[in-house]
């Protein structure tokens, strides 16, 4: 054999390989949560409807005037088109995560191509989140279409949903997380469009009073951000990146912690080995997130897997902190 | 309501294209995958685990890749980082049970020309395995899935001269390690 193509083609030419597609199948089958939802939904907590929400309050009150008016999405969503030369992009989709103070929402960056981004960025939310330590509570193709009227912050999201089916709270589902579940299609909108529109959700051209037993008789607005999202999401890397370690690691997020002080490290997925770690101020004192930014040299870092971990600061020292993680495969 | 059907149309598209691109995919792949991998690692049953990881993260990033031929890059790119971690774990594994295990691999001789098929097949893998990593990746790429220079460059993250160099070096100590199993090109 004279030619390395030929050399190579024959030195693997006798390796047939099993039938694995099976396999790989069950292994890319979405683990979707379902929820048991009671046959007609008879049954509403009719009390709860009154009760005060921390998360949510019903659209009385004024809201600050927000900056994106101009440059809202369509008012009426149209159709998405799967054209297959659309510019890819990324939108935030929120979804639920636990902290110390209960479930919260993270943010997660999606690849999209889509002509609807706000569109896309909800499909996106009824789909398993990348970071396994998420999850979304809206089913695929729960939620039928969106509307937004286009007038910023004073407008109003309108989400049709498909059916009733997510009319309770399931049994399984305590109140906080069914408000951080109605709270990820509020924040996704929300931060999509750059309004902080209310939002209102309707079945069957009416409005539908309750959603996962949260009242929705009026159109909600989003209440304070620190009671609603995680106080530490990391925007980058994201999950299962491979990062090549003769090239800096640039870990991007957003926090808000005391002093604003985030500590992020990077350490070994099996075991506890900390290969590094450093600090990075966010911020403190406002309703907010704040971005914050650390470089990491991974010069000489062996390869393999390892995890983010960026952390807030707890000064009560009793381990009350927020944490965000991602997996990441370091080769050289 | 025109948007429902599209946004319910969206969803079950993303999750349809995903899958059936898993299956073209895989139906015109899978073999080809495996025995890159298996010219990386040298074993099959190894070869299969990492084209499969590569297959399943194909899968969770289509709604990135959204294209076959980018999938099909990215599944090559990750089977040669698979095999590289592979074979990064395996250098703590004792060498001897290695070797060992890699003489047993099953070449199904039957007959004499068999035997000097299966000897020839046996002594490319055992060289490749001996060159360093990237040399190994070049050749690999380059003469096997017969990838350009800037095809390999962007799959390895590497600049075009490394791959020049690596390919060059590379084929040189093959050469080397091979002797009369690889006669002089014309």
């Amino acid at each position: 054999m004279t030619d390395l193509h030929e050399l190579l083609t024959d030195a693997v030419a006798d390796v047939e390989p099993g039938y694995a597609l099976d396999d790989i199948r069950a292994r890319t089958t979405p683990t979707r949560r379902r929820w048991p939802y009671a046959a007609g939904g008879a049954v509403l907590a009719i009390a709860a409807s009154v009760a005060a929400f921390a998360v949510l309050t019903p659209d009385h009150a004024p809201r600050a005037t927000d900056p994106g008016s101009t440059t809202s999405p369509s008012a009426t969503a149209t159709a998405t088109e799967l054209a297959t030369d659309l510019p890819q992009q990324g939108v935030e989709v929120y979804y639920v995560g636990d902290t110390p103070d209960g479930p919260r929402l993270f943010s997660e960056n999606r690849m999209v191509q889509a002509a609807n981004p706000l569109e896309a960025a909800i499909a996106a939310l009824e789909q398993t989140p990348l970071d396994p330590d998420y999850r979304t509570y809206w089913p695929a193709g729960a939620i039928e279409s969106i509307h937004f009227d286009g007038i910023g912050g004073d407008g109003v999201f309108g989400v049709v949903l498909t059916d009733t089916s997510l009319h309770d709270r399931p049994a399984s589902m305590d109140e906080a997380t069914a408000q951080m579940a109605i709270a990820q299609v509020m924040y996704t909108l929300q931060k999509g469009a750059n309004a902080r529109a209310a939002v209102s959700f309707s079945f069957d051209h009416n409005p539908i009073d309750q959603v996962f037993g949260v009242p929705t008789s009026e159109p909600l607005t989003t209440g304070v951000v620190l009671d609603t999202l995680a106080h530490v999401s990391i925007t980058t890397p994201s999950e299962g990146m491979l990062v090549d370690n003769d090239e800096p690691l640039v870990v991007e997020g957003v926090g808000n912690s005391f002093e604003g002080n985030i500590v992020t490290r990077i350490q070994r997925w099996e075991g506890t080995h900390v290969v590094d770690q450093k600090p990075a101020i966010a911020g403190m004192g406002e309703d907010r997130l704040f971005p914050f930014e650390i470089t990491f040299d991974l010069t000489g870092v062996p390869p393999g897997d390892y995890v983010v971990i960026s952390q807030s600061d707890d000064p009560s020292g009793q381990g009350r902190f927020d944490t965000d993680t991602r997996r990441i495969t370091v080769v050289d | 309501m025109t948007t429902h059907a599209a946004l319910a149309g969206a969803v079950s598209a993303d999750r349809w294209s995903a899958d059936e691109a898993l299956e073209e995919l895989y139906a015109a792949h899978w073999r080809q995958l495996v025995r890159l991998g298996v010219l990386l690692v040298r074993d099959v049953g190894t070869a299969e685990e990492v084209a499969q990881d590569a297959f399943v993260a194909m899968h969770g990033r289509w709604g990135k890749l959204r294209d076959n031929d980018k999938a099909l890059a990215y599944l090559r790119q990750a089977v040669v980082n698979r095999s590289r971690s592979v074979l990064r774990h395996r250098v703590v594994v004792d060498r001897h049970v290695r070797a060992e295990a890699a003489r047993s691999e099953p070449t199904a001789p039957d007959a004499d020309t068999g035997m000097l098929d299966a000897a020839r097949r046996s002594a490319v893998l055992d060289a490749l395995g001996q060159l360093p990593d990237r040399q190994r990746e070049v050749l690999v790429l380059r003469h096997y899935l017969n990838l350009s220079e800037a095809e390999i460059a962007e799959a390895l993250g590497i600049a075009r001269g490394s791959v020049k160099s690596h390919a060059s070096r590379g084929s040189a100590a093959l050469r080397d390690l091979l002797g009369d199993v690889w006669k002089d090109e014309s």
